[in-house]
């Protein structure tokens, strides 16, 4: 960290994070990627890392359940849905790590607050409007000639990115139609004064052409994405990332979304085909990273505004609920299981999951153990999940 | 000629789709701006001014839907489909084509307030009901408003109440009505009340098999018990629910800071938002006056906030070819523009809306409206110059863009104006420059990033 940036965050900080050995540490490790993927809409814990062991689950969920005989094990107690069969090939090479409970105190139930939580880093009564990503760039900038802090596949949100001015490249459909535009503004370089929002249609111009010309100095369209997607938005967006990695594109942040986990009814009939392009996306980039010889290079990490309530509702749905578990994968990560599977038994307000580990250490994970940043603004500890 | 009146331009961008023709400035302008502010009230009609389209009178036979065989309820989910573009595309045909531009802004309005998505309702004609009830209440009573909005058979379906029953409550509604429609995120209630609230909204239920969907409660799935709500206990039902949630001074806050967000900046003045939200009390939730009062305050007329706000692509594409077009023969091409551009009227992202503002602008959608303006001013120059003859980028620009829509003589009549009056026609604020492009001294005003503002 340089001394000046040093000083700026030491003079917000409270007191009591001023711990001296943020005073040194090795540079950041800009050489990893972290890829993040939204499932948007709260997804159902529940039948994603199924407690199948526990009488308790089927009684909560008499028409929803999954049988037993479909559940994939992980161990005695626990088992993947079985649509994420293509992810049990890296449980099984143990680069599978599976984080139980992740929630926080007080958890609100809203999609939007919910969401911004996660995004912000804060406490359930707090509201900041900067992401967690820009927060810890903040303490310590990604190399000025990458061509973004981070890029969007899709059209999903900046969310943990987001704040006023960062490098934020959102490419949809492959970006074809952004690629366009970036050589159409090449020679326009109209910056000027005027109002709040003339001031950000003409920042947002400039970032973006300073993105795009580093992308499409790149070729990534014929970029071999290096695996086979499942069809469909999502899978593109993988694929895309992939090809973006894959082309040499410096980034040190991919976010990819899917939506539709917000199952307030036929739960049975929406979610497995959401989970089924979620664990053969996750497959398919693995794969993909290893032909390019990145996957020692990245970590996937999957995050979401809540889980859902144990009990199905009388609409063969879940109501919006509370702490859920998330996966992170890559080649430097020590599979298996971390935390605590939250009790079916002692529900919170009788009727959600208490969570048993902070999301805050996944991301503490990212910052200090994958890039190695010290994030005093983080209080919880990282998992213990990268290898050396 | 003289320049069009600023003012009155600035008014009839915000009340409408963030631009205006020369002739509907021309025609407010001969009178005070109070009079012309109570003549665009006046205006507002609760009747759409294009017919209706005729697939609303099919019957709704749910009932006898669910028993038909696979392949004949197939292919009514096909024709169904079929309706929800048309759908959408007659209410942009009906944005395009309005005299009265103001009325189909606050059904947009409350379109983003009271949310419901096609994709999740599927039924066409229950979303044409739900704009009909916008169109009805745009400028009413707020109280009757969402006593109706949560009776509406989209909302019904969009946010569960239609499957939320007593002993098993839904909580969907009942927690949106709160933080979205009334109260806002987390002021003044509890996870309590919205457990408590669902329980009073059970057994709302959609009323099909006929020719006209409708409301009713369903004695035996609705729970009659006593319920605890924000401090009182009763039988209540779902009006109830509504009367207390509206004692609550939190919700003319909150509904005058979006009007403000809406008309005036991004920036609400906390003690004018009093005042109006005052105002809106005291008035029991007459929306008309406070709204009249907004668009006369001196904040609303400040030369300061002309150009402060980001025209939404709805405003950008509506008002773009208001101005340049005439009534568009092919109104089916515009949905998919508002989709590219970020909004997908009739399929909002979630419950929560559009989140509109600066967001409108971001890395991503900049470069779509580049895209989009670029291919209007590629037609500028088509139809100005008659040229038969167009460059690969402006033929690719112009693709699926409903470019027979840009009116010769309109492009010739705007050509042939001053520079500055046809700047100040066009722009809220005074050009910044933007790259070159087609369409001579139009499409240089169109493709100026000052467009994006209102």
């Amino acid at each position: 960290m340089k001394r000046r940036d040093f000083l700026r965050t030491a003079a917000v900080a409270p007191l009591v994070s001023f711990v001296p050995f943020h005073l040194a540490h090795a540079a950041a490790r800009w050489d990893r990627i972290l890829v993040l993927i939204e499932l948007q809409g709260g997804n159902d814990g529940l039948s994603t890392v199924i407690p199948y062991a526990d009488p308790k689950y089927a009684e909560l969920r008499p028409t929803i359940k999954v049988a037993r005989d479909r559940v994939l094990q992980l161990d005695e107690r626990l088992g993947l849905g079985p649509e994420l069969s293509p992810m049990m090939k890296l449980w099984r090479d143990k680069q599978l790590a599976v984080v139980l409970g992740v929630g926080y105190p007080d958890p609100n139930l809203s999609h939007f607050r919910g969401i911004d939580i996660w995004h912000t880093a804060t406490n359930a009564d707090e509201a900041s409007t900067v992401g967690w990503l820009s927060q810890v760039f903040k303490l310590e900038a990604p190399p000025a000639d990458y061509a973004a802090d981070g890029i969007v596949v899709g059209r999903g949100s900046v969310g943990p990115l987001k704040a006023p001015d960062r490098r934020i490249l959102v490419l949809e459909n492959g970006g074809a139609a952004a690629m366009n535009e970036a050589k159409r503004m090449a020679g326009n370089a109209g910056m000027g004064g005027g109002n709040a929002a003339l001031a950000h249609v003409l920042q947002t111009q400039q970032s973006f052409k300073i993105s795009s010309a580093a992308v499409l100095a790149k070729n990534v369209d014929r970029v071999d994405p290096g695996a086979t997607f499942p069809a469909g938005d999502f899978g593109n967006q993988l694929a895309m990332a992939a090809r973006l990695l894959g082309g040499g594109v410096q980034v040190p942040v991919i976010k990819a979304t899917i939506g539709g986990f917000d199952t307030h009814a036929a739960q049975l009939t929406d979610q497995p085909p959401l989970l089924t392009q979620v664990g053969a996306g996750i497959a398919a980039f693995a794969e993909a990273m290893k032909k390019h010889n990145l996957w020692d290079r990245v970590l996937v990490m999957t995050y979401s505004e809540f889980g859902r309530r144990p009990r199905e509702n009388g609409s063969g749905g879940t109501d919006h609920g509370t702490a859920a578990p998330h996966f992170i994968a890559g080649g430097k990560v020590k599979g298996g299981i971390y935390g605590q599977q939250p009790s079916l038994d002692d529900l919170f307000d009788g009727e959600n999951l208490k969570h048993t580990t902070h999301f805050r250490s996944m991301y503490a994970t990212a910052a200090q153990e994958w890039w190695g940043i010290p994030t005093p603004f983080i209080k919880e500890k990282p998992l213990g999940l990268i290898s050396a | 000629m003289a320049r069009p009146n600023a003012e009155i331009r600035h008014l009839l961008a915000r009340t409408g789709f963030g631009m205006a023709k020369r002739e509907e400035i021309d025609a407010l302008s001969g009178r005070s701006y109070a009079d012309a502010v109570e003549r665009l009230l006046d205006n507002v009609s609760p009747k759409p001014f294009l017919t209706t389209p005729d697939w609303l009178n099919v019957p709704l036979f749910a009932q006898i839907e669910a028993n038909l065989p696979k392949e004949r309820r197939d292919a009514m989910q096909m024709e169904r489909r079929e309706d929800q573009r048309e759908m959408k595309a007659w209410w942009w045909a009906e944005m395009l084509n309005t005299p009265r531009p103001f009325t189909e802004h606050m059904v947009l309005f409350w379109h983003n307030h009271f949310t419901s998505a096609i994709n999740k309702v599927n039924r066409p004609e229950l979303m044409f009901k739900q704009t009909a009830l916008f169109r009805t209440h745009a400028i009413g009573n707020f109280e009757k408003f969402v006593k109706a909005a949560a009776k509406d058979p989209a909302m019904l379906v969009y946010l569960d109440t239609n499957s939320n029953r007593a002993g098993n409550p839904n909580e969907n509604f009942a927690r949106e009505l709160m933080e979205l429609f009334t109260l806002g995120e987390g002021r003044g209630y509890t996870e309590q009340d919205v457990r408590e609230a669902a329980r009073a909204f059970t057994g709302w239920r959609v009323v099909t098999g006929n020719t006209n969907a409708g409301f009713r409660v369903e004695g035996t799935l609705h729970d009659g018990g006593v319920k605890r709500f924000m401090g009182r206990r009763g039988r209540f039902d779902g009006d109830d629910i509504v009367d207390i949630i509206l004692q609550q001074p939190q919700v003319a806050e909150f509904i005058a800071e979006k009007l403000w967000l809406n008309f005036i900046n991004d920036a609400p003045d906390p003690a004018a938002i009093q005042k109006l939200a005052r105002q809106f009390r005291d008035s029991k939730y007459e929306l008309r006056p406070v709204i009249a009062t907004i668009l006369k305050s001196d904040a609303f007329r400040d030369p300061e906030n002309r150009g402060a706000l980001v025209k939404s692509p709805t405003d950008l594409i509506v008002g773009t070819f208001r101005v340049l077009g005439t009534p568009p023969a092919n109104p089916s091409l515009f949905p998919a523009v508002g989709r590219a551009l970020g909004q997908d009227l009739l399929d909002p992202p979630n419950v929560k809306g559009w989140p509109g503002g600066l967001s409108w602008i971001d890395t991503s959608l900049l470069p779509a409206r580049n895209a989009f303006m670029f291919g209007v001013a590629a037609a500028v120059e088509v139809q100005a110059t008659g040229m038969q003859t167009l460059a690969t980028q402006a033929r690719r620009d112009m693709r699926n863009l409903p470019v027979t829509s840009i009116d010769a003589n309109t492009v010739k009549k705007l050509g042939a104006m001053p520079g500055e009056e046809l700047a100040e026609l066009l722009l809220p604020v005074p050009p910044a420059g933007g790259p070159a492009g087609p369409g001579g001294a139009l499409g240089a005003l169109l493709l100026d990033p000052t467009f994006n503002l209102k």
